[in-house]
């Protein structure tokens, strides 16, 4: 009668699609869950893959990170998960600025396998405005292959990365069991209008960008080089929240760079994260329904779809019991060749 | 534009995609349905240079114009990564772009023409695309029907000055069955008295009921009941399948007073989305303010006093139909 049909014939536009971005991390890696400074005395609540954890600081200063609220130990009320051997203790790391929590079984913990950041000093110590974190409404895959295809900057950060305007515009992917990487080099675009308020004066500048992402981690690398112009590295350590929410902990340290450049870009984090959480929100749900249908795809998702790919087959492995790093990892190795740089 | 190389180009779907190039292009899932025209939005509201999200039932429809300022319907998610499409823009020559990586999609067909960053010679294979529907414009509404072979919609004689929209918290087959049985639950007109007392019997042509009902002078202290003549009569007809409404008043000369079109469609999560089309109402004596409608929506429904109202005239809807048919 009447209205029938629309309403009733709704889902059909929607269908299954069998490589969609992944919702959870992977076993045994070290996720980047906070920035050290913001860790004090009052507990810190995180969430990884939907279980909770705590980070404080003792009376003397050391980081605690804990399944239970601190003071809840007698209860029974935090799970003594094998992520922490029944102790309700996380094995964590501090380095770079953060503290990095081994997300997986604790005998298994490997520091050689920790991420490395080559333009940020192991010690830490960078301003507190080039650090940032902030939530997204999407899983941590979303946000990983947002990263992956930069082509979306030139039209949703064209402010600061330019438009799809260029003389040439090339991409290239490579990977390992572990890792994969994103290459792209436009030549001869339009000076984004950023890098001229950051003093750029020519008219024409040349962009190569390096996408690294380690997927057992959710860490990705976004290292920028305009030229003439200035380095923009971005750290960022995606950790799943749960299929719907992801936090973003990043540092941007563009150490190469003049003093004004240094002060402004940092702190233009959020505002990118805004745009593209604008994209998250409507995006994410549309992959959480069971009747989607296929992705399309364009030369530009090469690396997006090579996350997908190789994320599922670490997770088929770890669903057979193999929770070991092939030979050809590279997860713990310096990039700093890579990013084409001294580390500091 | 510049000229891309992809050296991972295997990996990104494209040659399987082009594989699929030489199988039949998938027919629309729609084609088997009906022919119905939904009236999603009014002209006004759809602007040259920006595409807008409209819903039909849980479906989400994007809507904007080509470069001849002709109205185009499309689902509102990019076949690339499901953002909605009403987040993007219309380019000048009137490609609906998404706002995330910026692939164009041509109205009518639904098919990605333009890739960003590509090479200058882009060729899709047919699977490139996303569901179109097919839309029109006639009396001030844009009309979109799920099927595209769909024979276009009758042409509206007039287009009414004013205009609305509004959303309300019932479902689209409850909205309009309470125009039938109790119209005053959803409809005001200043000055007058719509009444439970019929003029008419509930009339089926060509899928379009009609019903007449007396009206009285609001400020009229006598009982409706008692009452040998009326000075008005509430005319309203509906299409059974869309809800699209037409509700005359008339004089007891049968000339018209005022009108309203209303245009009921399903919205998400079970509301009713309408948007009405009106003349104006009697010029106030010293002429101030804006020509408001003389029938009004209501905006805030009673929910409880809806509730309670039993059925009337509805029931017969589907008896109607099947006698009809």
């Amino acid at each position: 009668m009447v209205g029938n049909a629309a309403a009733a014939s709704a889902p059909r536009d929607y269908g299954h699609g069998p490589a969609a971005p992944r919702t959870s991390i992977l076993l045994n890696t070290w996720v980047c869950i906070c920035h050290i400074h913001l860790i004090t005395t009052k507990p810190l609540s995180r969430l990884v893959n939907g279980a909770h954890c705590y980070l404080w600081r003792d009376e003397s200063g050391l980081i605690h990170a804990t399944e239970y609220y601190p003071g809840a130990t007698t209860s029974a009320s935090f799970s003594k998960s094998a992520m922490t051997q029944g102790t309700g203790r996380y094995t964590t790391v501090e380095a770079f600025g953060f503290v990095w929590l081994w997300y997986g079984y604790p005998e298994a913990a490997d520091e050689g396998l920790l991420p490395d950041i080559p333009y940020i000093p192991r010690g830490g110590g960078v301003p507190r405005h080039m650090h940032s974190t902030q939530l997204f409404r999407c899983s941590a895959g979303l946000a990983i292959e947002n990263l992956l295809d930069l082509t979306h900057a030139d039209f949703l950060h064209s402010y600061i990365t330019g438009d799809d305007e260029s003389e040439s515009d090339e991409v290239s992917v490579e990977f390992t069991s572990e890792t994969v990487t994103m290459i792209r080099e436009q030549k001869r675009k339009k000076t984004p209008q950023f890098m001229r308020l950051m003093g750029v004066k020519e008219s024409h500048v040349s962009f190569r960008g390096i996408v690294h992402v380690i997927i057992r981690s959710g860490v990705a690398h976004a290292f920028g080089r305009f030229t003439p112009g200035f380095v923009s590295p971005v750290f960022a350590g995606h950790v799943g929240e749960n299929s719907m929410q992801s936090r973003l902990n990043s540092t941007l340290h563009p150490w190469d760079s003049p003093a004004l450049f240094k002060a402004v870009f940092p702190r233009m984090s959020p505002m990118v994260g805004k745009q593209d959480d604008v994209m998250f929100g409507p995006q994410n749900p549309r992959y959480l329904n069971p009747r989607a249908t296929r992705d399309l795809h364009s030369p530009f998702d090469g690396a997006g779809n090579r996350y997908r790919e190789l994320f599922g087959k670490i997770a088929a492995r770890q669903e057979a019991g193999d929770l070991s790093y092939g030979s050809d990892a590279k997860v713990g190795g310096s990039l700093a060749e890579l990013f084409q740089m001294k580390p500091l | 534009m510049a000229a891309t190389a992809y050296r991972d180009a295997e990996d990104a779907g494209w040659r399987a995609a082009s594989a699929e190039e030489s199988a039949p292009a998938p027919q629309p899932a729609e084609s088997g349905e009906g022919v119905s025209w939904w009236p999603l939005a009014l002209s006004e509201t759809l602007k040259r240079d920006k595409p807008l999200g409209v819903s039909l039932g849980d479906r989400r429809i994007v809507l904007w114009r080509d470069a001849q300022g002709e109205p185009q319907a499309m689902i509102d998610q990019c076949a690339h990564r499901r953002v909605p499409l009403s987040m993007g823009r219309v380019t000048p020559d009137g490609m609906l772009q998404c706002g995330y990586h910026g692939w164009c999609f041509e109205g009518g067909t639904g098919r990605v023409r333009r890739i960003p960053n590509l090479l200058d010679q882009q060729r899709f294979p047919p699977i490139y695309r996303a569901q179109s529907y097919a839309a029109h414009e006639t009396g001030g509404f844009i009309r979109v029907c799920l099927n595209k072979d769909a024979p276009p919609p009758p042409p509206s004689p007039e287009r009414l000055p004013l205009h609305g929209t509004t959303t309300v918290a019932l479902g689209h087959e409850h909205y309009v069955a309470m125009l039938f049985d109790d119209p005053s639950r959803l409809i005001n007109i200043p000055g007058v008295r719509i009444t439970e007392y019929l003029d008419s019997d509930l009339g089926l042509t060509a899928g379009v009921v009609s019903l007449d009902r007396h009206c009285a002078r609001r400020w009229s202290l006598k009982p409706d009941r008692e009452r040998s003549r009326f000075p008005f009569l509430l005319r309203v007809q509906a299409d059974l399948t869309t809800g699209e409404t037409t509700v005359r008043l008339l004089n007891d000369r049968s000339r018209e007073v005022s009108r309203i079109d209303l245009a009921p469609t399903p919205g998400a999560r079970g509301t009713t989305s309408v948007n009405w089309r009106a003349t104006a109402g009697r010029p106030s004596p010293v002429r101030l303010g804006r020509s408001t409608p003389a029938i009004k929506v209501r905006t805030d429904l009673d929910a409880a006093s809806i509730a309670g109202a039993d059925p009337v005239v509805s029931v017969q809807f589907e008896t109607k139909m099947q006698a009809k048919s």
